[in-house]
């Protein structure tokens, strides 16, 4: 078996346009993530990082190229593997209010994949909501209340333990912080840096922050106009030679740094 | 002496009751910036809308004053605030996308803005349009004019918005988290826009928002409110390069950054 969790190889998607053209979202993208690490995809919006997520997530087919998980090739599962697929990845979005029913309690929301999968054992729901609720440092008794009784911090963590309580191999985050203030963006940090040593977790980052990429990752992928522009060790950002990643890297506001913002010349 | 444009002197604002702000006190001089930095629920959403007298049902001023260019507008009536709102003073709002009418092209959009305020042609309100797009890194701006608000992107919609409040050449423009949606990239361009033509136009911007680094950047003064109180407040060499205050330091630890601590190893 690769050695690889995830293995993408020569990975490319077309959207036809209405008026004949083809938009190439992504183009030819070679990834692959070791167990327990994470990997940051950083570019604007429009770069290919949600579409190549979504791909993943097999939300949308594939034009051409493959993606392997476990080593087995996403594309091409029968009903059992798909089955086993759908439980080992899962995702956490940007606004969990919008991901949310609000008219289920917190334990609900938390049971609901468990009880999909037909892996709920009656009147365990509670104690299962409770331990998981702990898990992701909420009180027990958050479990009786609705999605507008929290705030966006503690929605996102209930977010959280609503992704792992199918036990996932791979989370992915698709600007799962973006909008939270950065005390609570700093705490939810340290707890996925938790839960992914203590369960050995890979994790995918989708973000436009570099500076908070960084802090999550092992490795950071540069897209831009559907392509990997530069992998970049997450230690050594400084090392990044493309003129794309510099751009980025001089546009973020920093306490204390002049700010000289670069430009692409070539547009 | 520089002139001020907006004194705010022992606010307190409470939402049915429930004090939301107290004792807040600033002063904001032509020229300068001032940033409100602090979590959700610290208040600053509330303060910078009572300036613009847009508190929501239930929420109202129940000490202090607020002064604009000279005048007291703590208690305007609504007819009054709307000669005041877009000309005088402009807001943009973290969504500010969303605030578009959807069913009307923006260079109409536009025109009502422009018109509603001032005696210009259709095409002379095209025209400064069209400036005024480019001016926060929108190109084919004359094309966006034809577009309807669905046809544009987030980042596209949020700096129209921003043109829309830059366009009456405000005295005072007020922004909520702006720039928090965009991409870095477009982030950078449209704060150096925005302080560009704070100084061209010698008037003053107000600016909420949790981006510690952007407001570094921009501010001349900086507020660091914390359950409805301001709890540090200074220049911003003073107070974020060597925070004295544990909580102004507590924010600043928290803030990712390009070279710093990481969370894993």
């Amino acid at each position: 078996m690769s050695k690889y969790i995830i293995e993408i190889k020569d990975l490319s998607k077309q959207f036809p346009l209405p008026n004949g053209d083809i938009l190439e979202a992504c183009k030819s993208i070679n990834i692959t993530v070791e167990k327990g690490t994470s990997l940051g995809i950083v570019g604007e919006s429009g770069s290919g990082k949600t579409t190549l997520v979504r791909m993943l997530m097999k939300m949308l087919p594939i034009t051409s190229g493959s993606i392997y998980v476990d080593g087995v090739d996403i594309a091409h599962m029968d009903k059992e593997q798909m089955r086993t697929y759908r439980q080992n990845i899962q995702m956490v979005f940007q606004d969990p209010m919008a991901a949310f029913n609000p008219r289920m309690k917190v334990k609900d929301i938390i049971c609901e994949p468990l009880y999909n999968f037909g892996l709920l054992k009656k009147g365990t729901e509670e104690q299962i909501a409770g331990d998981y609720l702990e898990m992701v440092d909420l009180p027990r008794d958050f479990m009786n209340r609705y999605p507008h009784e929290m705030s966006g911090g503690q929605r996102q963590r209930v977010a959280i333990a609503r992704a792992i309580v199918l036990e996932p191999e791979i989370l992915v985050f698709d600007e799962a912080t973006s909008a939270l203030d950065v005390s609570v963006q700093d705490s939810i940090a340290k707890l996925l840096a938790k839960l992914q040593k203590e369960k050995n977790l890979t994790y995918l980052f989708i973000a436009h922050d570099i500076a908070f990429v960084r802090t999550m990752c092992h490795t950071i992928i540069v897209m831009h106009k559907g392509r990997i522009v530069e992998t970049l060790d997450a230690r050594h950002l400084g090392d990044a030679k493309e003129p794309y990643t510099k751009v980025l890297l001089s546009s973020i506001f920093e306490i204390g740094k002049p700010h000289h913002p670069l430009t692409l010349d070539i547009e | 002496m520089a002139e001020q444009i907006l004194s705010v002197t022992n606010l307190n604002i409470a939402y049915q009751g429930t004090p939301a702000v107290m004792d807040v006190n600033f002063t904001l001089e032509r020229g300068k910036v001032l940033c409100i930095v602090g979590e959700s629920g610290s208040g600053k959403t509330t303060i910078i809308r009572s300036l613009m007298g847009l508190l929501p049902v239930g929420g109202e001023v129940t000490e202090g004053n607020i002064i604009f260019n000279g005048r007291n507008v703590t208690n305007l009536s609504n007819t009054e605030w709307r000669s005041l709102r877009g000309k005088d003073m402009a807001m943009i709002f973290q969504d500010s996308g969303s605030a578009l009418d959807p069913i009307q092209q923006i260079g109409t959009q536009f025109r009502e803005l422009f018109q509603s305020h001032l005696h210009m042609s259709d095409k002379e309100c095209d025209a400064k349009a069209i400036q005024l797009l480019q001016s926060v890194s929108l190109s084919h701006a004359a094309h966006i004019l034809h577009n309807y608000p669905h046809e544009l992107s987030g980042g596209q919609r949020q700096r129209v918005g921003i043109a829309m409040a830059m366009a009456l050449d405000p005295l005072l423009l007020i922004g909520d988290e702006p720039t928090s949606a965009l991409d870095v990239t477009t982030q950078s361009q449209v704060i150096m826009t925005m302080l560009e033509k704070a100084k061209e136009l010698n008037s003053a911007i107000l600016m909420v928002t949790h981006n510690l680094g952007v407001a570094a950047y921009m501010a001349d003064y900086i507020l660091v409110m914390q359950d409805g109180r301001v709890v540090d407040e200074g220049a911003p060499q003073d107070i974020l390069e060597h925070p004295k205050h544990p909580y102004t330091k507590q924010l600043k630890d928290a803030v990712p950054t390009l070279e710093g601590g990481r969370y894993i190893e």
